[in-house]
């Protein structure tokens, strides 16, 4: 079934369409669940909500790529369960690793920004946007799919070494940015 | 701000950079750089240089400090036992760069980032579009090698035959390690520390007693490395069957106490066959070491090297290659054991003392030309030979190929450089003989690189 077909269940308030939706990248969304709260069961849960929030948002929200769009709000929701249980620490190893990584972009003070999420993540954005684009792909799939090195590596066939350096300079990149921009 | 928050705002990235990370990329075709020259030119950057370099051509006064590399007569099973009087070596590369300016570090080929920055130890060379042929590369016998080994402080053991007929690359790496100490992005984190710690302290059946960490600040190394303190240089954890130690450069010391026997996890307990017995013990520990390792990814092949005592009661270190039986190709075998080493220490009663787990971390910055037996022969000849010995001590008072007795095929990834590459190694006998065991005989060793003069500019010496 194509992404538009499976919209269009939602459209027409049809129940097939979770099904359908969890055929099709219910795997993936387990995994990247499971990635995030380090717990099959919480994975499972977390995935039934973000069905739960997907049947919400659609309609009217009508998404152009419909599995990033999913799994957005399966890593809001994963991420959002870690928050509410005071866990980050406890999240899986690559959510833990990488919240040590990306103290070399943010720095080492415990201090909130004062910018919005949202403003950040525009930030971010444009910033990816200017890295070649395997070094914006390789720093997706580590940060935001929290994927551990050996499996990026795999996916787009090179070393874990590779996959480290990439990673080492977009976030040096990133902290210039940031900082240029007036966030650090 | 906070890492979590920056791990939040992800949410906010558009859609179509999502999708893009999904699809797999077509793999570039890299293009000829001329850097690849400036890549190895063996500049030190902020690289400490241990050792002094000695050219074969010029008379020199060696350096007091630094002994003389001896090895015992190579490739016979006999010196492989415990009265073998195994040499030390310099602890350091015997390599040194001139000390001209810092290396161009070469540019990525898809970077488009034109700001102006420092050069960076991660700056990566892309594989350069270069035909390799390294049939006739070396040998005794019209140009089959047969001797493929490890390049360790003490002997070593052929293990691993390498078809020179056959054609293939020699790769040259970038040592990443070399800056010493807890590049982001390349080494451990506090992290994965904690993770290993703790398989190890599970395996060894103990509980944690204390932890102590130091952080590149503690040691002044942030603002000379620019590394920050998430970072850690090293984790030291007592336990309560010994000492466990981690540094952000990858090198894993378990030390028990009290020191075990050899056999004390392990079935076997006799000294009937040394190196098959410690061949053995390096594969039952390894297994361990990768549970542990993780993500680390040990490649298969490890070159083990025994420090123990010899039947004269002095510290002598064996080294033994070692290779898992489902390795892959001799050249990255070879380059794995090198960059990835497990040590086994051992007391005057034979008892292991502690484990030593190295792993360099390397980039592959691409492959290169090679020269063949002959030419290095002549290089040889013509004392463009990189060595701590002097030419006025070799048998004979000259080098000429008449004195080669052995020659290998060796990687030397060292924290002074940039690069891991290959070298012969020529051993060439001595003239003084007077100091040897009896039975023995002293050589001293030769390298020559492994790769084409148009990819060593500014190598020390001329001719390179």
């Amino acid at each position: 079934m194509t992404d538009e077909e499976l919209i269009a269940l939602y459209f027409d308030r049809n129940e097939e369409a979770i099904r359908q939706t969890d055929r099709q990248y219910g795997a993936g969304c387990r995994a990247l669940s499971c990635r995030i709260v380090n717990s099959r069961e919480d994975a499972e849960e977390c995935v039934n909500d973000s069905y739960f929030t997907l049947w919400q948002q659609i309609p009217p929200k009508r998404p152009q790529l419909f599995a990033a769009f999913l799994h957005k709000i399966v890593r809001n929701v994963s991420l959002d369960k870690l928050r509410r249980d005071g866990a980050w620490k406890r999240g899986g190893r690559v959510v833990r690793v990488a919240l040590d990584e990306l103290i070399q972009v943010a720095g080492y003070e415990d201090v909130e920004s004062s910018a919005t999420a949202s403003e950040l993540g525009a930030a971010v954005d444009r910033f990816l946007r200017t890295l070649p684009q395997r070094q914006c792909n390789v720093f997706l799939r580590r940060y935001f799919y929290f994927e551990d090195r050996s499996e990026i590596a795999h996916r787009y066939d090179i070393s874990p070494q590779t996959v480290s350096v990439e990673l080492s300079r977009a976030r040096k990149k990133l902290r210039t940015y940031l900082t240029q921009e007036g966030y650090l | 701000m906070r890492s979590s928050e920056l791990l939040e705002s992800l949410d906010h990235v558009r859609e179509d950079l999502l999708a893009q990370s999904e699809r797999p990329m077509e793999r570039k075709r890299p293009w000829l750089k001329t850097l690849v020259a400036a890549c190895l030119a063996l500049a030190v950057g902020a690289g400490a240089i241990c050792a002094a370099i000695y050219y074969a051509q010029r008379s020199s006064t060696i350096p007091a400090q630094i002994p003389d590399t001896t090895v015992p007569a190579p490739s016979s099973p006999q010196n492989q036992d415990d009265t073998a009087q195994d040499p030390v070596l310099p602890s350091e590369s015997i390599l040194i760069p001139p000390q001209s300016s810092e290396p161009a570090l070469p540019q990525p080929e898809d970077d488009t980032d034109t700001t102006p920055s420092e050069p960076s130890e991660h700056d990566m060379m892309p594989d350069p579009d270069l035909s390799l042929r390294v049939a006739d590369c070396f040998g005794f016998d019209g140009g089959a090698v047969t001797n493929v080994c490890m390049d360790l402080a003490g002997s070593f053991t052929p293990n691993v035959l390498w078809d020179s007929a056959t054609e293939q690359k020699m790769p040259v790496y970038q040592n990443l390690s070399f800056l010493g100490h807890g590049a982001p992005g390349v080494f451990l984190y506090a992290s994965e520390m904690d993770e290993i710690v703790q398989s190890m302290t599970d395996w060894l059946d103990a509980e944690i007693v204390e932890k102590e960490i130091r952080r590149p600040s503690d040691l002044g190394l942030d603002e000379q490395f620019a590394v920050t303190d998430a970072t850690p240089v090293l984790m030291r954890v007592t336990t309560t069957r010994g000492e466990i130690e981690l540094t952000g450069s990858n090198v894993l010391t378990v030390r028990f106490t009290p020191p075990l026997t050899p056999f004390d996890d392990y079935e076997q307990n006799s000294f009937a066959s040394r190196a098959d017995t410690l061949l053995e013990l390096a594969d039952h520990y390894s297994q361990h070491l990768n549970e542990a390792l993780g993500f680390l990814s040990s490649p298969p092949g490890v070159a083990l090297s025994v420090q123990g005592y010899a039947g004269a009661k002095q510290p002598v270190t064996t080294c033994y290659a070692w290779q898992s039986s489902d390795g892959p190709d001799a050249v990255s075998s070879l380059v794995n054991h090198d960059l990835n080493r497990l040590e086994l220490h051992i007391d005057e009663q034979n008892r292991l003392t502690d484990i030593r787990y190295v792993n360099y971390p390397v980039v592959k910055l691409g492959d290169y030309d090679a020269i063949s037996y002959d030419e290095a022969l002549q290089k040889l000849e013509q004392g463009q030979a990189l060595s701590l010995v002097d030419e006025k001590d070799v048998k004979g008072g000259k080098l000429t190929r008449d004195v080669v007795a052995d020659v290998s095929l060796t990687y030397r990834p060292t924290e002074s450089f940039l690069c891991a590459m290959p070298f012969y190694c020529f051993l060439v006998e001595l003239e003084d003989q007077s100091n040897v065991p009896e039975g023995t005989v002293q050589y001293g060793q030769f390298y020559v690189p492994m790769l084409d003069e148009a990819a060593l500019e500014d190598y020390p010496g001329s001719g390179f």
